[in-house]
């Protein structure tokens, strides 16, 4: 796969196809952070597609000051966020927030055959997070970013990562391992 | 010894390895004499695994599908103005609106600069030599 650099040149000067090269190598990635933070799989390919959308029409205005990919994540994480955030206040105006089930406990048509036992309860401890966790932990570990690369994404010291880290994982632990004791 | 609090600030650093050689030896001493350190130690252990091996989902194939037929409703909605003005009768509209708006600026200008032009050209030291008092 050619270099970022030499697609996101020819994107910019609306090369469609070179574009098309780009969304192909990072989909997943894109996917993968908009379904972790918003812990819902519909609502994640929206998010997918709104990133992928903003992405092309701001091509120009990316200088190349920090890898593209980690331009990329952060346009995902702020519509994972935004769409997030949306969405709540959505649910508070229409329903009380108490009668909604977790989206994640929702399976998507043909989820529950695709995730084994572990991944759902992963990623319902994942959706159980503060917002914020959430993010930390996706790119750290579902996406294997170093620190200072999630640091940057986020807009956050590496300090403040680390706490987020810290925080999450211990949530996470307690209720893994009440689930693994239900189990 | 190394303390409980100090050891459970750094589990994090510990376990991400980023910790220099001396206080990463500390901790592991110290993890090994005390449970409820080396219990917190094994739980953020097995979590940060638990997470690590979640593979990554596949984006659905019909994503750049909806990615293409947005991007081309946006690009006709931004080239609707394009094709408005590509339009000869309205090319011609819009060049006598600049020329009717650029000659209005342009004879106010003038007419705003006359009286000054007209004294200077008709004072005493004028080669013309003719003296017209102008009231401004």
């Amino acid at each position: 796969m050619p270099a970022d650099e030499a697609m996101v040149e020819r994107g910019k000067s609306g090369d469609r196809g070179a574009f098309e090269k780009l969304f192909l190598k990072y989909r997943d990635m894109v996917f993968n952070v908009a379904w972790s933070i918003s812990g819902d799989r519909e609502l994640a390919e929206d998010i997918a597609q709104e990133t992928f959308v903003k992405a092309y029409l701001g091509l120009r205005g990316f200088r190349g000051r920090s890898k593209f990919s980690t331009w990329l994540y952060r346009i995902a994480v702020n519509e994972a966020l935004h769409a997030k955030t949306t969405r709540k206040r959505r649910a508070e105006v229409e329903q009380p927030l108490d009668d909604l089930v977790p989206a994640s406990d929702q399976p998507a048509p043909g989820e529950a055959a695709e995730l084994s036992a572990m991944e759902k309860s992963v990623r319902r401890a994942i959706a159980e997070l503060p917002t914020v966790q959430r993010a930390v932990v996706t790119l750290r570990y579902l996406e294997g970013l170093a620190l200072a690369e999630v640091a940057e994404i986020l807009g956050r010291p590496i300090g403040t990562v680390k706490s987020q880290i810290h925080y999450a994982l211990k949530t996470m632990s307690y209720t893994l391992r009440d689930w693994r004791n239900d189990v | 010894m190394f303390e409980c609090r100090k050891t459970r600030k750094r589990l994090i650093d510990y376990l991400e390895r980023v910790l220099p050689q001396h206080l990463s030896a500390q901790i592991t001493r110290h993890v090994d004499l005390c449970h409820a350190c080396q219990n917190e130690l094994t739980a953020l252990k097995l979590t940060r695994e638990a997470l690590l091996s979640v593979p990554r989902p596949r984006c659905p194939e019909s994503m750049w599908v909806r990615i293409a037929s947005r991007l081309e409703a946006v690009e006709r909605g931004g080239s609707r103005l394009y094709r408005v003005f590509s339009r000869p009768a309205y090319r011609f509209a819009a060049h006598l609106v600049l020329f009717v708006t650029g000659a209005a600026t342009l004879s106010f200008t003038v007419v705003g600069l006359l009286p000054p032009v007209l004294a200077v050209m008709l004072s005493p030291f004028s080669p013309v030599g003719v003296s017209v008092e102008v009231r401004m």
